[in-house]
């Protein structure tokens, strides 16, 4: 029986044609450059020229051949609407998967590009496409695809009504800079300066009270007094003006949980039973309720927000037990980000439920947004809010402010300028620069 | 000069509409030389053809290049209408795709008896039965042409009324044909011509930085209102349709390579338009109708533009008294065929000023009048610079804005000042021939 031949290191045999796991835990692995490069498209600029065709055709064929180039324009002249497709240089490429020959790669600078060298023309990168980027060349077969001309994209530089840019993310997140020095600060104030004050705080004729702590008092004296309620106003102004930003800016818990989610970025992942976001709500009842019970405010005595403001100092540390509470329920973070304030938090039911009143809202664009190709927003939001699926099937999420705590992240994060606040009258999907229509 | 090997596929297709059959011919440089392209080089090639009534459509030596709005396509017939010897200029990406196409010029000979539709693409043409196309309107003839050919990028189309008050289009906006086009594809029982190429075409090495920095220098001092269907309504002094444009919710489109795009996408209320929208891309039509109906213009040119029929001579119904509302099922009745009792409209309208009818027949009759119709030497510097333009394959509109492409255009097609001088020389000599119609 004849030996099997040896492979020999310059030959390609189907063995290597193959996909393999490798490769995909390559992609789930791959860490995306800080500042990724990509093309914007500004359709309220484009005239159709064509342009962008032509260039971009020169770098394929070296001849001017709008049908050979990377970009290709579409032109809807009953509606009016120009729009160009175009690679997104997706973060997690369909394309690099669908490739049996693996002639799809993905730079250090997150440009993902054809070896032409390894590509048999098969098409299945263009089925995989949600955008169907990869084009077929009509008339060599080729499948041409945007490399972003290696860095310095000839569409963008020609387009004469400047409908093209190149962006590379944002230099600077001020956003992010802003929230942990705000929340810094706060939580320097609540639970190290004025110790205890969030709980309740009065000062001649002002006074300050938790509103979820306002609740079980009244529940718990059955009595309304007035002054109890006109404690809460300011955070009920706060909620209704800006949403939960107490939540995402202010709370000291909010703070905790955040530093160690920044220290321990892997999350273990939080049991599908526990994943209900009306728990909180039932929490809050049920605090109300045994307050009305007990004759005093039960919940108070376990509340993290409460015990971490009133820990500081010798009398903090009389109360042991009490703060055993805060590293205990820190802990979820370990499983999700801000579990604590998705499923379990009253304090933050009561904002959600003020939040029905709220003056703003947070959009993701329709237009600018890259949806599937991108999705950071939902990557960075620590309350799972922003619908990944959505967002790869191209449709623009709706965000439910109830849950928003107004953190800001995803309009810090997204390179595109996508995700903005708006009024909660102004339309879903944010007006694109330069366009004007009725 | 080496600009015939680098701006030209050197290839003249010849169709014989009363056969199936068609043939190519080449390009012969002496004729390039001679006639460099474009209604000078069509005049001579039907010259050469007369004995068959041909129409012929060629392209200009800039065609399909960088140059500013390198779009044009010269269509050179005699017109049934008036019995003379008619170019006609044919925008968007007409011109570009027949040098995609394979082709510098098509040659259209006799006449067929059955209805046809003709396809040239990528070297090659067909000629298929026109039945279906009988009575539809534009939008329908697209849908037809896409269920049977894909999408063609660009047509001709001679409209779906009568011929004697048709114009043929190039886009859904119409076109610039008043002298008979629609009249002359009709009379060889053409329904509609698309061209579509996937090929490329070759360019000049600095082709690209010349035309950047010309546009650059074109841009410099142009003003939003300047720009787009209004700004040349504004500049021909038509005040009145110009208030009819909205200066917000507007779109502009542009043809092929053009920078300053003059056609615009109005998003009207759909009681205004009877559409979504509706593209403004002739001018005099418009503003012919837009004297008599003001904001109702856009119903009326929404349905001029689907059923193919001239704006002016409808304009000139309304001129008679009658009402919107008959023009309308006049238009309707026109597209079935019946032709009883509709009146004939005057397609001549005034704009331009002391030129004669006979004058109008090297450009159509449809391009707006943008010269001083006082003064003797701007008329006659419009002239020059429109038949140059329609020599050289760019758009007559863009080089009758801006005075500096007299010396740019020419630019493109020569190596050095001596090439430059010979060559303004041969434009000036073709232009006045172009003009003149000798």
């Amino acid at each position: 029986m004849a030996e099997p031949a040896k492979k020999q290191d310059n030959i390609i045999t189907l063995e290597d044609l193959r996909p393999r796991r490798k490769e995909r835990s390559y992609l789930a692995d791959y860490v995306m450059p800080a500042r990724h490069p990509n093309i914007l498209f500004d359709p309220g600029k484009c005239t159709g020229c064509g342009t962008c065709e032509m260039v971009c055709s020169l770098r394929n064929r070296s001849v001017i051949a709008p049908a050979s180039s990377s970009i290709k324009m579409l032109r809807d002249g009953e509606k009016g609407k120009n729009f160009a497709i175009y690679c997104q240089h997706c973060r997690k490429p369909l394309c690099i998967e669908a490739c049996p020959t693996r002639a799809i790669e993905k730079d250090e600078n997150g440009i993902v590009s054809i070896n032409k060298l390894f590509c048999v023309e098969c098409g299945l990168c263009t089925l995989a496409c949600p955008e169907s980027a990869p084009l077929r060349d009509s008339k060599t077969g080729e499948i041409n695809k945007c490399d972003l001309c290696g860095g310095d994209p000839l569409c963008v530089k020609h387009c004469p009504e400047k409908a093209l840019t190149l962006t590379r993310g944002k230099f600077f997140r001020w956003i992010k800079a802003a929230r942990w020095t705000v929340q810094a600060v706060s939580f320097l104030l609540l639970v190290m300066i004025f110790v205890g004050t969030f709980c309740f705080f009065k000062a001649g004729q002002v006074s300050f009270a938790c509103p979820t702590g306002m609740l079980q008092n009244i529940a718990a004296s059955k009595t309304i007094v007035l002054t109890t309620l006109s404690a809460t106003l300011a955070l009920i102004v706060l909620t209704i003006l800006l949403g939960r930003v107490f939540c995402g800016w202010i709370c000291p818990f909010g703070f905790v949980l955040d530093v160690i989610g920044t220290l321990i970025p892997k999350k273990l992942g939080w049991p599908r039973f526990l994943k209900s976001r009306l728990t909180k709500y039932g929490i809050l009842g049920g605090a109300v309720g045994a307050s009305a019970a007990l004759g005093f405010q039960s919940f108070c005595v376990v509340c993290p927000i409460g015990t971490l403001c009133r820990s500081y100092g010798a009398q903090g540390f009389m109360r042991g037990a009490e703060l055993a509470v805060v590293p205990l329920l820190a802990s979820t973070e370990i499983a999700q980000r801000r579990a604590w304030c998705r499923y379990f938090c009253p304090v933050g039911a009561v904002l959600a439920l003020l939040t029905k009143l709220g003056l703003l809202k947070i959009v993701i664009g329709a237009t600018s947004c890259k949806k599937f190709s991108c999705t950071q927003c939902a990557d960075v939001c620590p309350m799972g809010i922003i619908d990944r699926d959505l967002l790869r099937q191209g449709i623009s999420p709706k965000i439910p402010m109830s849950e928003c705590i107004m953190c800001m992240r995803c309009i810090d994060r997204c390179p595109y300028g996508a995700a903005k606040i708006r009024f909660r009258w102004q339309k879903g999907v944010p007006g694109i620069p330069g366009e004007t229509r009725i | 000069m080496n600009f015939f090997e680098t701006h030209y596929n050197g290839k003249i297709l010849l169709v014989d509409a009363a056969g199936s059959a068609s043939e190519s011919m080449s390009l012969e440089s002496s004729l390039v030389r001679e006639y460099l392209g474009g209604a000078a080089l069509n005049r001579a090639l039907y010259d050469r053809f007369r004995d068959d009534d041909p129409i012929v459509f060629g392209t200009g030596p800039l065609t399909g290049g960088f140059a500013p709005a390198a779009c044009l396509l010269v269509a050179t017939f005699r017109s049934p209408l008036t019995g003379r010897i008619t170019n006609v200029p044919l925008t968007l990406r007409t011109g570009p795709q027949v040098k995609y196409a394979g082709f510098d010029f098509i040659v259209l000979r006799k006449k067929s008896s059955d209805p046809k539709v003709i396809v040239a693409h990528n070297e090659a043409v067909t000629l298929s039965p026109g039945e279906t196309y009988n009575g539809l309107q534009l939008t329908e003839m697209l849908e037809q042409a896409r269920r049977e050919f894909g999408r063609p990028e660009s047509f001709v189309w001679p409209g779906a009324v009568t011929p004697s008050l048709a114009s043929a289009a190039t886009g859904r906006g119409g076109g610039f044909d008043r002298r008979g086009l629609a009249a002359a594809l009709a009379e060889k029982n053409i329904k509609a011509l698309f061209i579509y190429g996937n090929d490329g075409l070759p360019f000049g090495a600095d082709d690209l930085v010349r035309s950047d920095r010309i546009i650059g220098d074109m841009k410099k001092n142009l003003t939003k209102k300047e720009v787009g269907f209004a700004g040349i309504l504004d500049r021909i002094g038509e005040d009145q349709a110009a208030r009819a444009v909205p200066r917000r919710k507007v779109r502009h489109m542009a043809c092929a390579r053009c920078p300053v795009p003059c056609m615009s996408h109005i998003l009207v209320p759909k009681g205004l338009s009877g559409s979504e929208g509706t593209l403004l891309a002739d001018h005099l039509g418009f503003a012919a109708l837009a004297k008599h109906v003001g904001i109702g213009v856009y119903r009326l040119i929404t349905a001029c533009n689907e059923a193919g029929i001239d704006p002016i001579a409808v304009a000139d119904w309304l001129a008679a008294g009658i009402t919107q509302e008959e023009v309308l099922s006049f238009i309707a009745n026109l597209v079935q065929g019946k032709e009883d009792n509709v009146p004939t409209g005057n397609r001549g309208g005034d704009f331009y000023g002391p030129l004669s009818e006979e004058d109008c027949d090297f450009f159509g009759g449809g391009l707006p009048p943008l010269y001083d119709t006082a003064d003797e030497a701007s008329i006659e510097a419009w002239k020059t610079r429109t038949a140059r333009a329609m020599i050289l394959g760019v758009c007559p509109i863009l080089a009758a804005r801006f005075p500096m492409l007299d010396a740019a255009l020419p630019s493109f097609l020569a190596d050095n000042t001596e090439q430059a001088k010979a060559m303004e020389q041969t434009l000036g000599s073709l232009a006045e021939t172009v003009i003149t119609g000798t």
